[in-house]
């Protein structure tokens, strides 16, 4: 994909005239500093003064084409919010609107001069680029008017270096972002197990070790509930473990960040219906967070010591399939027993906890899982579901979302529904039978059980999260920072939570 | 059954029960049934594997030494842990171990290490019991009297003397409870909503001041929400609301709204037929705020409370509300029926304007059978809590821990209420499957002006497929015990 190049300047706005320039608009109407220095601001006024939608509240935009008297192809006017500073928040929803806005319009360059500090400038920024993102796109013949034209903006600030600084570390976790996005989009021939974990070797440059434990490898070191997921597919499962160590002391321990990497789930022999199987493609959205944090972390040189484990496996009916009724062995020793070969996620997931608590000793462990449907039932699309057994590493994780808009709620992880996990013939069964809820036995709180299944692989006294980003790892409409389709959910988040534990 | 209370002092007939601590560490009443027995429960205890846990049992059958029929000793766990909930289970499971038995003794000793005083504690052990107790089996005409269970007395044994004062507050509260199982379990062709406000008024004796509103009443305070969803049935809607004026004149009372959907057969959007039978307890949260309401006069709380129920019967027919209509609700807001088994929110939203505007109330709290969603989300292990206001959505999860009836707050947000938006009406009653719960609650706050609000899920605790400590399966009651508290701590104390 080609990146938005993002450049800080502080010259005067006539050397860099091209293009679509962006200014601000107080609310309530009046023109900021900016934007009345412009020859056309007369035309601008009326301009507002006309749209009566257009009141100046940070995020509205109003576009002003082939305007008089100026070099500019068009002038967009954007609120600012209140006179007459711009808020932290603002500045970011301000950028998401303008991303959304420049790169559906026709112009190669932007310029904004909005007056913000090099740190609001540096958020801006990011917001702006997330939001203009373009996924890969495949089609052989795209129509001119739906041609990506954007590719430079710049931001007039006073202190560009400033602004650079703040914007490198920002910068950085955008293109984690992207990359897990992108992966996330791939369709599932493209990309397999093997590319998957292509793409994790693809961070070796950026100083991250990377390992990859292919099925022989899997089998020898006893992670057979990933093996058994993935070994009716023609493309063998993996588990790809990426060891980031920038602690002032390599041997401090790290923190464990584990992603489901179903490259496609078809359910296996129980399998989906046709309707909507497409979008299992995004079923290594985990995994492909963990991948984009790895990248940001790597890039950044950040001083922590992380382990990422993507536990690929691609879900495929068979006559070497796995079947519902069967008895695992799983890595930790515990028995499984199967009951739905459709809830796969938790059974790689186990393993790889179970391995990565085993050889990593970490401090901390969190998994990422486009993992239950019952999640999207509770939470929908603007929450992802928290379960943990710490209630410090809850309280930081849902500080970083919140600050990064990755919402995270918690949810309950308690020993009540154990009994539903209970099996005759194993140690734990892989989920609750159908038939067995209330309501006819439709009702299952199976994002519960999943949660409260994985628990039992980690140590007890590990702190450890499990996020289920089933509702957030894809929308349907874009918002804020985030186009329609997949959002990279979990970058930002652990992105903000390791800076934040490295300066603690 | 009927509890009493006694002094310690090893029985001389029927059955009797012990406690032990965790690491088969006797208490005293075990202690002395051990030394009337020449030793024989340590001895059973080793043989048994019996270890004191919490809930363990093992019995004596006609122990030497002693006129007992039984000794049951009963598992207690750690000291430090038997706080108020332990004790209530304690005697719940004291009750189930029992149930062959006609009479009996419980003994509860003051336990070093435990944080419940001894009258508390022996209070709450028969509150336990009594709760246990309860069975609904007036229509299981051809029962042997062998399977029926022959409890009907049990004497709690302490050596505290305010036990019995304490257990009358608590009566009253299983009175309530008890009134709510009925109403729950009842099927749905023997209580319709009128026969549910018949139930209503025969609260009136307790001291309650209850109204009726029938459909013609309704219908004159432009309630067509609510009565859009009984048009479809035979059997008149109705509105109760039950009055309980024990606190100070001038305090502004508290509310308390619930969804009585007596037979929920889905409507014209009907239901699959596979576990409809299980409709006829949508009408969960009326019958917690009927049996809070019994509570609450029973034990002459010092509070001002009203509870209003949206009573009604949901059913397919020639006249029924049809997917696509269009009703105005008592706040004039417009509402497009989607789903029409989507109908506690048409009923509540009627309701919670009616309280609003009727009582101004200080602080209203909905209870609802609203949503399956809830159970995915949840399961039975904590309902659903929604709200406007921090303060008392912590109170009422507080409460909760307190009673062992658990609640889980959930979001609520303006990117989930987008959801509810109508292309022909101010809102649709149905938000898609994703976030279920969230968007019902959505539902019912934009009738909710600026009141402190919360509504409680209890789709997935009202009904329990299997026996706990001090609730029988079937109906729970799960709200009476937790609203009891919340009135306790949060609106008498006040």
């Amino acid at each position: 994909m080609s990146q938005l190049d993002i450049t800080f300047a502080a010259g005067s706005l006539e050397e860099i005239a091209s293009g679509a320039l962006v200014v601000g608009v107080w609310e309530g109407g009046n023109l900021s500093a900016a934007a009345r220095a412009l020859p056309c601001a007369a035309d601008l006024e009326r301009a507002v003064a006309a749209t009566t939608a257009f009141t100046g509240k940070d995020g509205q935009t109003l576009i002003v084409n082939a305007p008089a008297n100026v070099a500019w192809s068009r002038i967009v006017l954007t609120g600012l919010g209140p006179y007459d500073a711009v808020e932290e928040t603002a500045a970011e929803t301000i950028g998401a609107e303008l991303g959304a806005v420049l790169a559906a319009g026709p112009d190669e360059a932007a310029v904004l001069d909005l007056g913000l500090t090099p740190d609001l400038a540096a958020r801006c920024a990011q917001t702006l680029r997330l939001r203009a993102h373009r996924l890969p796109d495949l089609r052989s013949i795209v129509p001119d008017a739906e041609r990506p034209r954007l590719r430079r903006v710049t931001l007039r600030v006073a202190d560009p270096r400033a602004a650079e600084e703040a914007w490198t570390p920002l910068r950085a976790v955008a293109e984690g972002v992207e990359l897990a996005r992108d992966l996330v989009a791939e369709p599932a021939n493209r990309l397999t197990p093997q590319a998957l974990a292509e793409a994790a070797r693809a961070l070796e440059p950026l100083g991250v070790a990377v390992e990859i434990l292919d099925a022989a490898a899997l089998d020898r070191h006893g992670l057979n509930l990933l093996s058994a997921v993935g070994r009716a597919s023609a493309h063998p499962p993996c588990l790809a473990v990426l060891r980031w160590r920038g602690a002032a002391l390599a041997d401090q321990p790290p923190v464990l960040l584990v992603g489901k990497g179903l490259t496609f789930d078809s359910g296996g022999l129980s399998i989906k219906p046709a309707a909507g199987m497409e979008d299992m493609k995004g079923d290594m959205g985990g995994a492909a967070a963990v991948l984009g944090t790895l990248h940001a972390l790597a890039t950044l040189r950040a001083p922590v010591n992380v382990t990422g484990l993507l536990a690929v496996a691609e879900n495929m009916p068979g006559g070497n399939a796995w079947r519902p009724g069967d008895v695992l062995v799983s890595h930790s020793g515990q028995t499984v027993e199967v009951i739905d070969t459709d809830a796969e996620g938790r059974m790689v997931l186990a393993d790889a906890l179970s391995w990565g608590c085993a050889t990593e000793r970490p401090s901390a462990v969190v998994d990422l899982a486009t993992l239950t449907g019952s999640i999207v039932v509770a939470l929908g699309a603007h929450h992802a579901g928290l379960f943990c057994t710490d209630a410090a590493l809850a309280q930081e994780l849902g500080a970083a979302g919140q600050t990064v808009d990755e919402a995270l709620w918690p949810m309950p992880l308690t020993p009540a529904v154990d009994d539903d996990l209970r099996s005759d013939a194993a140690d734990l069964l892989q989920c609750a039978p159908a038939g067995s809820g209330m309501w006819g036995g439709k009702l299952l709180p199976d994002a519960l059980h999943a949660a409260r299944f994985l628990s039992h692989f980690v140590p007890e006294g590990v702190p450890y999260a499990h996020l289920d980003i089933a509702g957030t790892a894809d929308r349907k409409e874009a918002a804020g920072r985030c186009p329609a389709g997949p959002t990279g959910f979990g970058v930002a988040l652990l992105c903000a939570w390791l800076g934040a534990t490295s300066k603690g | 059954m009927k509890i009493s209370f006694a002094k310690t002092a090893l029985p001389t007939s029927g059955a009797y029960v012990v406690g032990v601590l965790a690491g088969k560490t006797l208490t005293p009443s075990a202690k002395a049934v051990d030394e009337a027995t020449g030793g024989a429960l340590t001895r059973a205890m080793e043989a048994a594997r019996f270890e004191g846990k919490a809930e363990q049992t093992m019995t004596l059958l006609a122990p030497a030494g002693t006129d007992l029929d039984k000794v049951i000793a009963l598992g207690m766990g750690d000291a430090a842990k038997l706080d108020t909930l332990a004790w209530q289970s304690f005697g719940g499971n004291a009750c189930a171990a029992l149930s062959g038995d006609k009479e009996a003794a419980v003994a509860v000793d003051v336990i070093d290490g435990s944080p419940v005083a001894a009258d508390e504690a022996a209070a709450q052990v028969g509150f336990g019991a009594l709760l246990r107790s309860y069975r609904f089996d007036k229509y299981r005409t051809t029962e042997k009297k062998d399977d029926k269970p022959r409890l009907s007395k049990l004497h709690v044994l302490t050596d505290a003397s305010g036990a019995k004062k304490a257990f009358g507050a608590l009566e009253s509260v299983a009175d309530g409870i008890f009134l709510t199982r009925d109403l729950v379990s009842e099927p749905a062709n023997i209580l319709g909503p009128e026969e549910f406000a018949k139930e209503c008024r025969k609260l009136e004796k307790a001291g309650l001041k209850i109204t009726v509103l029938g459909e013609k009443d309704m219908a004159k305070l432009g309630m067509g929400s609510f009565l859009g969803v009984g048009q479809g049935s035979e059997r008149e809607s109705q509105l109760v609301v039950m009055e309980w004026n024990g606190g100070k004149d001038k305090d502004a009372p508290v509310a308390f709204v619930g969804k009585g959907v007596c037979f929920d057969s889905g409507g014209i959007s009907i239901k699959p037929a596979g576990g409809m039978e299980d409709m006829k307890w949508d009408m969960g949260g009326a019958g917690v705020v009927t049996g809070l309401m019994k509570a609450l006069a029973g034990r002459n709380a010092k509070v001002n409370a009203v509870g209003l129920i949206g009573l009604v019967e949901n059913m397919p027919s020639g006249t029924a509300q049809r997917p696509g209509d269009v009703v105005t609700s008592m706040s004039g807001q417009t509402i497009e029926v989607i789903n029409t088994d989507a109908e506690g929110r048409l009923v509540l939203c009627d309701v919670l304007t009616y309280a609003q505007k009727e009582f101004k109330p200080r602080e209203i709290i909905d209870l609802a059978t609203l949503t399956g969603a809830i159970i995915i989300a949840l399961g039975s292990e904590h309902a659903g809590l929604f709200s406007n206001n921090d303060d008392l959505s912590n109170a009422i999860t507080a409460a909760g821990t307190a009673t062992g009836e658990k609640v889980w707050r959930l979001p609520l947000g303006d990117a989930y209420d987008k959801q509810l938006k109508s292309d022909i009406a101010d809102m649709k009653n149905v938000g898609g499957r994703e976030a279920g719960s969230i968007t019902a609650a959505q539902f019912l706050q934009r009738f909710v002006k600026d009141t402190p609000w919360a509504h409680i899920d209890i789709a997935g605790v009202t009904w329990s497929k299997k026996d706990t400590a001090t609730v029988p399966k079937g109906g729970t009651a799960f709200g009476v015990r937790l609203l009891n508290e919340l009135v306790e701590s949060r609106y008498e104390k006040g």
